[in-house]
């Protein structure tokens, strides 16, 4: 899977040339497919993440104006949409395991179930079992691909706060299945 | 690259190829107008509209109250469940509703992601307001409490300790005390309980690492750990290799029964459900083998090991309070499985953004705290907000003798409350 999308910059620049309207549309054209691809592997849900990144979108899109550069756009969106899915798997921590089972069709995703291999799965749910912060800087770092530093200012976290979570994240992947590091 | 940052990496690769390209949905804006009118969160907009709306707000809230108080007081207890929007249920108000809950409830929070503090809050349950604080430095994993004191499980880089907060008048309010437990490996616990007397601890524990029949390697849980608070004496049961014949189990601890000897926990195989055995495991019993030192109460079906892990027994052992279907909160007499609907929280119907129309069923879970005879119970219950923000409000929502009520607690709030899984699920003392 191409993560090109999520992980390259934008094409513009200087947040106040265009209408929001525009530039917006023309972001969520560019990069849409990307971010909702960055939410599933986060959540597992892909109405869930399409939610999130209408939401991400949504945000940008009443800041406009207030963002400094057009470069820093999805920056921007990629950090909210990784505060979205922290959002959601909170909630979901306590409650949407309820509606999992009262919604089974729109949450446990029937075209995953079918594509993924159990395989798979079985690294995707120790995934989504490490803290939040681990969880994300894996996901930045190995599916997205982007360095350090990227993902540092992503998490507005620091380099080395990246790497130290990085590696204890690894590890502790690792240890859930069955591996060593 | 090692092995596990390649699966990482082709897992995550091959989630993301379940979105085809060019298949997002059309992204939905506001009119500008309306996006302008979008009030800040505390700006004065948002006053003025809060002014604008609150008293047709208010008297719809008071009519609805009224309703929802009827309607619940009515019937008395009976075999309909009760029902109703969590968010305008009658608030716990006098004494007698009062009477016997637990004094106080905990929750965990930290100032920043970045932060290693963790601050342990302690609020009245009857005042709502803080009692006492303390910070700890490094990640909390779990906590549990009853009338002893609460006990946190504290993550220190690969290790987790133990540690024992008890409120004093003197000579400091909080007393917090490093129990004599062995560390355990960090983040391979899922499941922390205190028994009545606050005498002994029990604790799930991942792995070793085993294969099972499907080829693949998991180290689900499948240990259990009963350890003295005062000594640190500790006794571990395993389910045998032999006895799960290749298909693996998981294992949640669920709670502690009065006689300070039992303990129930949840079986479920293969790991990830669906089928779980409720059982009673006797600590006094020899050896290590926890299928043969324990009896089951109760046979589940459809339950993954985390659904069977949000199950409470009471503890005379005669309840066992589960979430149920849609989100509801149901009791299941023991040993005869008799099921009771006590609550069904309402579904939220979308109103915006792409899940427009859509009905998301709020939920009740897991239990918070459970009286000694099942009868009353306190439960987390999550109201999903209206779209495009989606968020979720969270209440605790009291079930007492046919009725229902929403406590007006303060959960969840601060930053990074859920990060880790807060207090909600602590037990209160």
């Amino acid at each position: 899977v191409s993560t090109a999308a999520a992980r390259a910059g934008p094409t513009e620049s200087g947040a106040g040339h265009r209408s929001p309207d525009v530039a917006v549309s023309a972001l969520y054209q560019q990069h849409a497919v990307g971010l909702i691809r960055l939410a599933v592997v986060l959540l597992g849900s892909r109405s869930a993440a399409e939610d999130v990144v209408q939401e991400a979108f949504f945000g940008l899109y009443r800041r406009w104006d207030r963002l400094a550069s057009g470069d820093r756009a999805l920056q921007y969106l990629r950090s909210s949409v990784l505060n979205g899915c922290r959002s959601v798997l909170r909630a979901r921590t306590r409650d949407a395991r309820r509606a999992a089972r009262a919604l089974p069709v729109e949450e446990q995703l029937p075209e995953q179930r079918v594509l993924l291999h159990e395989e798979h799965r079985e690294v995707l749910a120790a995934l989504r079992r490490l803290p939040a912060r681990q969880r994300e800087a894996l996901v930045l770092r190995y599916f997205l691909d982007l360095p350090a530093d990227q993902v540092a200012a992503t998490m507005n976290v620091s380099e080395g706060t990246v790497k130290s979570t990085t590696s204890r994240a690894l590890a502790a992947l690792a240890r859930r299945l069955g591996e060593s590091s | 690259m090692t092995a596990v940052e390649d699966r990482l990496r082709t897992a995550t690769r091959t989630a993301a190829a379940t979105i085809a390209d060019g298949s997002a949905p059309p992204l939905r804006l506001p009119d500008p107008a309306s996006a302008r009118r979008q009030p800040g969160r505390s700006g004065r907009a948002g006053r003025s509209v809060a002014r604008r709306w609150l008293a047709p707000a208010g008297a719809a809230v008071a009519v609805a109250a009224v309703i929802a108080t009827v309607s619940l007081t009515a019937g008395g207890p009976g075999p309909q469940p009760l029902a109703g929007v969590v968010g305008r249920l009658p608030p716990v108000a006098t004494a007698a509703e009062l009477a016997g809950l637990p004094r106080y409830y905990a929750t965990i929070d930290a100032r920043t992601d970045q932060s290693p503090w963790r601050v342990i809050a302690f609020w009245s349950t009857v005042t709502r307001k803080r009692v006492a604080s303390v910070r700890l430095r490094g990640t909390i994993s779990q906590l549990t409490g009853n009338s002893s004191g609460f006990y946190a499980m504290v993550d220190f880089g690969k290790i987790a300790k133990f540690y024992r907060i008890q409120f004093r008048l003197k000579p400091v309010p909080v007393a917090v005390s490093e129990l004599p437990i062995r560390g355990v490996p960090a983040q391979r616990t899922d499941y922390l309980w205190v028994s009545p007397n606050g005498r002994e601890l029990a604790y799930d524990l991942y792995g070793p690492p085993h294969q099972l029949k499907s080829g693949l390697t998991t180290n689900s849980p499948q240990t259990v750990v009963t350890v003295s608070t005062a000594t640190g004496h500790e006794h571990v049961w395993r389910v045998p290799a032999s006895a799960s014949h290749g298909r693996g189990y998981d294992v949640s601890v669920l709670s502690w029964l009065s006689d300070n000897s039992t303990l129930a926990y949840a079986l479920s195989y293969p790991p990830g459900g669906p089928r779980a055995t409720l059982r009673l495991l006797k600590t006094t019993a020899p050896g290590h083998n926890l299928l043969a030192a324990s009896k089951t109460l109760l046979h589940v079906s459809a339950h993954t090991a985390e659904e069977a892990g949000e199950d409470n027994v009471s503890t005379d052992g005669h309840t066992l309070i589960e979430p149920g279907p849609r989100g509801s909160i149901v009791s299941v007499q023991l040993p005869s499985g008799h099921t009771q609907v006590l609550y069904t929280p309402p579904g939220t119907r979308m109103k915006q953004g792409p899940a427009k129309g859509r009905v998301i069923a709020n939920g009740c879970g897991p239990l918070l705290w459970l009286s000694d005879s099942g009868s009353s119970q306190i439960s987390y219950c999550g109201l999903t907000g209206p779209m495009p923000t989606g968020r979720t409000t969270n209440y605790a929502v009291l079930i007492r003798g046919g009725h229902v009520y929403r406590m007006p607690w303060r959960l969840g709030h601060g930053p990074n409350a859920e990060d880790p899984p807060a207090a909600m699920e602590t037990a209160f003392p």
